[in-house]
């Protein structure tokens, strides 16, 4: 089972927008196997020049290789941004920042979606790249809207677990770093 | 129940003045909107909020075959080619680089919410957040407000961010500490009438002795060096120096200002830099170009009447009351830990204070980039280590001073532990780039594709251990503007493109024999170009060379430059000029850490000095925004307000006349309309063709009678105040029509 085995969502039957879910500015992360991620900036130089995330207004690819701990390479958009990190446990990620007037669960979904584009156009382009997980991390870049707390936690975990099917909901991260948790399947 | 703005969130934790200046720049945001500020004018506004474009916001970027359009919507802007959606920079002003731990973080959290995750540190002590969204801008400012940092001026035609030594107050060949001298003189001139109409940026620097390159004085409009007179504490002051295209050594304006002098001789000067320097040619509007112009004899000649003149100001001593003050007020601190006297890292990275036991540590950044984590780390470690104060230094690294001995080890241990042990700090490995062709509009060639490579193959070669070459600086700029400072690097770069069997191909100007000790002490040549991928071997034959022919140990760099000379050096770099075709070497064709083909088509138009904008422009927008503010209270029921409003934006208009004649026009409105009338009404300036006088009186019954609250009368005072600053408008025009001819 991989991580795009979660993309089952379903509707949670609350209203989302209200809460914390409903901030726009919404992160998901999948693990990751990688070969050395400066590798992958033509693929996503070539990302950029075809348009190929459907939706995606995007403007360059940029290395942040040499911060470790850092952002890893990036596929820039003009509402959002996607990354390959380096380290022990590589991630692809997508990270809206722009408002997206869609629905809270529609941002989910088509984050996780458009993700998953740009990781089978980097399988397909790197043998060595591969999506490699049973989880995927739903991080909130919002400290107004999700501040790290318990109380957001308990906002977040129960409507994920609906969405998700029953999966497992736990927090990762440190007290400094923006809310997160991982969305595991039971 | 959640706070869903921040705007609500901080209210009350902000200050109110910075509040309100956030609020402005969000209704000129809204206006522009609108289309109800003009774009030149809104992009010279935004920079004065240090909002600044980025490469690619033209909406084209080259994808390596052609130039292709990004997709954005093109008829909305935030500037002259400046697409309305496209990411930009956000700069943020870090006076003297001296920061908290807990404002290191806010901005850690800022870039991972608004921008990519990195705060990179600048050749300036700025902080940069790259890929942000003009809208999001206002609540950056806002977090960081509360914090207490502001972006202003942090671009534009302004006096920028106020740099000084890292080491201030704890350096030991620093005659006293500048640091309550930098503090001071970044808080006066921000927002300086004085400091508003200039035709460029406007830079301060202030060093803390003559001989060490911490705070380069000598390339800066000014440059304060501390020294002290007959018991006094002052500074030898030099002007007209900055890199840029044209570089030009500063010049000592005066050999000693005493401390009382400062704040004023710093606004005379601004004043004679704002009557007297170009404005409408932008490439020689630097301070530098007047000294030229008018010689350093007559700018002090300037500088000494303007100061007899200018009206006094409280401020201009009361800050040296606080000048004493110990920098940490609590005891030292006390941890057991042992001394690791073989670190490579305490000998690059760890530099004893002239306080005993007490140490600066140096973070080494690459290319001056942090993570949101690290910084995360690193405000922890400031507040534990380093009594919660932290800088940023020109050589875009982050330092912690006031460590004890005792926690080195620890203090090691933890930074090695986030990945910021790198033991090369102030080494030929600890390279120096401005953003380039990554991110800036202007960059020729990348910087930072070039920096990453040198710094990864002379770490590779150990070349920080190698004696004779450790402490050599390399600078590279993207382009000739020279933010990467090469000019004053032993070994420089500045990005340049040649053409090569009809193909563009990246190439670096090598520079030689900068010296960066001695406040940046003597400006490096230019050799040739060569294409950016065989600038390593430049690095390795110069540095070779040097270390087999220097005359002894004593012999530095520049001075083995200085005796061998240029022709010599550009003589040895010959065998790497050559570019073979496309079909031999088609590496040579792309960047550095760029997979494309090569090519400048997509290079943008420069917002480095913001576009010239009359100070007198400023405030008719100051005023349209504030009658703009008078309609929503209107439509809000808000009629007092809606009144008061509408004649303040009279009396802001009537101000920005009188001040084009008056530049010391005081605030009170007495006056402002009382030199309205002598000015522009007796002498009939601010006449209407047809109305005449009319709009005048507009204002003058306005501030004859109290606010009028009653929605009818509120509603006339906002019509009427709005056909005043349409004539405003039109008397400015006319009397710039007249001045230009």
């Amino acid at each position: 089972m991989t991580a795009f085995d979660l993309f089952d969502i379903t509707e949670p039957g609350e209203d989302l927008s209200v809460g914390p879910l409903g901030s726009p500015r919404v992160s998901v992360r999948f693990p990751v196997q990688t070969p050395p991620i400066d590798t992958l900036i033509p693929t996503l130089q070539q990302v950029v020049a075809e348009r190929s995330i459907e939706g995606e207004l995007l403007v360059d690819a940029a290395t942040y290789s040499h911060v470790p701990d850092g952002p890893g390479v990036l596929l820039v958009g003009a509402s959002a941004h996607y990354g390959i990190t380096a380290g022990d446990a590589p991630v692809l990620y997508r990270a809206q920042k722009r408002p997206w007037p869609i629905a809270p669960l529609d941002r989910i979904r088509e984050s996780i979606r458009r993700t998953k584009q740009l990781a089978e156009i980097l399988s397909a382009a790197h043998e060595d790249f591969a999506i490699d997980g049973e989880h995927v991390d739903i991080a909130i870049l919002d400290r107004l809207r999700a501040p790290n707390t318990l109380r957001t936690l308990g906002l977040v975990a129960p409507a994920l677990t609906a969405i998700f099917g029953g999966a497992e909901v736990t927090p990762v991260g440190g007290p400094g770093d923006p809310f997160a948790v991982r969305v595991r399947r039971v | 129940m959640t706070t869903q703005t921040w705007k609500e969130e901080l209210e009350g934790i902000i200050d109110d003045a910075l509040e309100r200046e956030i609020e402005i720049f969000e209704t000129q945001i809204a206006l522009r909107r609108i289309g109800k500020v003009e774009e030149k004018l809104f992009a010279e506004t935004r920079l004065r909020r240090g909002v600044y474009g980025q490469r690619y916001d033209n909406g084209l970027r080259h994808d390596g075959q052609a130039l292709q359009e990004l997709g954005y919507e093109p008829h909305e802007t935030k500037g002259p080619n400046t697409v309305w959606d496209a990411p930009g920079m956000q700069r943020i002003k870090i006076p003297y680089g001296g920061m908290t731990g807990a404002q290191l973080e806010t901005v850690a959290e800022i870039a991972e919410e608004y921008a990519d995750g990195i705060l990179h540190v600048t050749t300036r002590q700025d902080l940069q957040l790259h890929y942000v969204h003009l809208e999001d801008t206002p609540d950056i400012m806002r977090r960081l407000g509360a914090m207490g940092i502001t972006t202003r001026e942090a671009c534009g035609n302004v006096v920028r961010n106020v740099t000084g030594c890292h080491l201030a107050g704890v350096c030991k060949t620093e005659s006293f500490d500048i640091t309550p001298y930098a503090r001071a003189l970044s808080s006066f001139l921000l927002g300086h009438p004085d400091a508003q109409d200039f035709g460029r940026k406007f830079k301060i620097s202030f060093s803390g002795c003559a001989t060490e390159a911490c705070g380069l004085a000598t390339m800066h409009d000014l440059g304060f060096i501390a020294k002290i007179e007959n018991g006094v504490r002052g500074f030898e002051v030099w002007a007209g120096g900055g890199l840029g295209a044209v570089p030009h050594q500063a010049q000592v304006l005066y050999d000693f200002v005493p401390e009382t002098e400062l704040l004023p001789i710093s606004q005379a000067v601004c004043r004679v830099f704002a009557r007297l320097g170009e404005k409408k040619n932008r490439a020689r509007a630097r301070l530098k170009f007047l000294v030229q112009k008018i010689g350093i004899d007559e700018l002090r000649n300037l500088a000494d009447e303007e100061r007899k003149v200018m009206p006094h100001d409280d401020r201009w001593a009361a800050f040296l009351a606080d000048v004493d003050e110990p920098i940490v007020a609590e005891p030292p601190l006390v941890r057991i830990g042992r001394k690791d006297e073989s670190s490579a890292w305490r000998r690059t990275n760890v530099y004893e204070q002239r306080q005993p036991g007490r140490f600066v540590v140096t973070i080494a950044l690459p290319l001056g980039d942090l993570s949101s984590a690290q910084a995360r780390v690193v405000g922890d470690l400031a507040r534990r280590y380093a009594h919660d104060r932290l800088r940023l230094s020109v050589e875009q690294n982050v330092v912690l001073r006031e460590v004890v001995e005792e926690d080195l080890v620890a203090l090691h241990r933890e930074l090695d532990r986030a990945q910021l042990a790198a033991p090369y700090a102030g080494t030929i490995v600890d390279i120096t780039a401005c953003p380039g062709t990554e991110t800036c509009k202007l960059g020729i060639s990348s910087s930072r594709g070039l920096a990453r490579e040198l710094s990864t193959q002379l770490a590779a070669k150990k070349y920080e251990e190698r004696e004779a070459v450790r402490d050599l600086r390399i600078k590279i700029s993207g382009c000739f503007n020279s933010c990467g400072q090469h000019h004053v690097a032993d070994i420089g770069f500045y990005g340049v493109s040649r053409k090569k069997y009809g193909h563009a191909v990246p190439h670096f100007q090598v520079v030689v024999g900068g010296r960066w000790k001695s406040n940046a002490g003597s400006f490096g040549l230019a050799t040739l170009p060569v294409p950016s991928k065989r600038i390593p071997e430049v690095v390795e034959k110069l540095t070779a060379l040097y270390t087999e022919e220097r005359e002894d140990e004593s012999e530095g760099f520049v001075d083995w430059v200085g005796r061998v000379g240029k022709a010599r050096i550009r003589e040895e770099l010959l065998e790497f000029a050559d570019v073979p075709p496309p079909d031999v070497a088609p590496a040579a064709y792309s960047d550095w850490g760029d997979a494309r083909t090569y090519s400048l088509d997509d290079h943008g138009t420069g917002e480095c000095a913001g576009e010239v904008v009359p100070i007198a422009e400023f405030g008719l927008q100051n005023a349209e925004r504030e009658v703009f503010e008078a309609q929503l209270d209107l439509e809000s029921g808000r009629v007092t307000s809606a009144a008061d409003k509408a004649y303040r934006s009279m009396l802001t208009a009537a101000a920005t006349l009188v001040k084009t004649e008056f530049l010391d026009l005081p605030e009170d409105p007495d006056r402002i309309v009382e030199e309205f009338r002598t000015r522009f009404y007796d002498t009939q300036k601010f006449f209407d063709p047809f109305a005449k006088g009319k709009f005048a009186n507009y204002l003058f019954r306005a501030h004859a009678e109290s606010a009028r609250a009653h929605p009818q009368g509120a509603r006339q005072r906002v019509e009427e105040a709005q056909l005043f600053i349409e004539a405003a408008y039109a008397a400015y025009e006319r009397s710039a029509r007249r001045t230009a001819g």
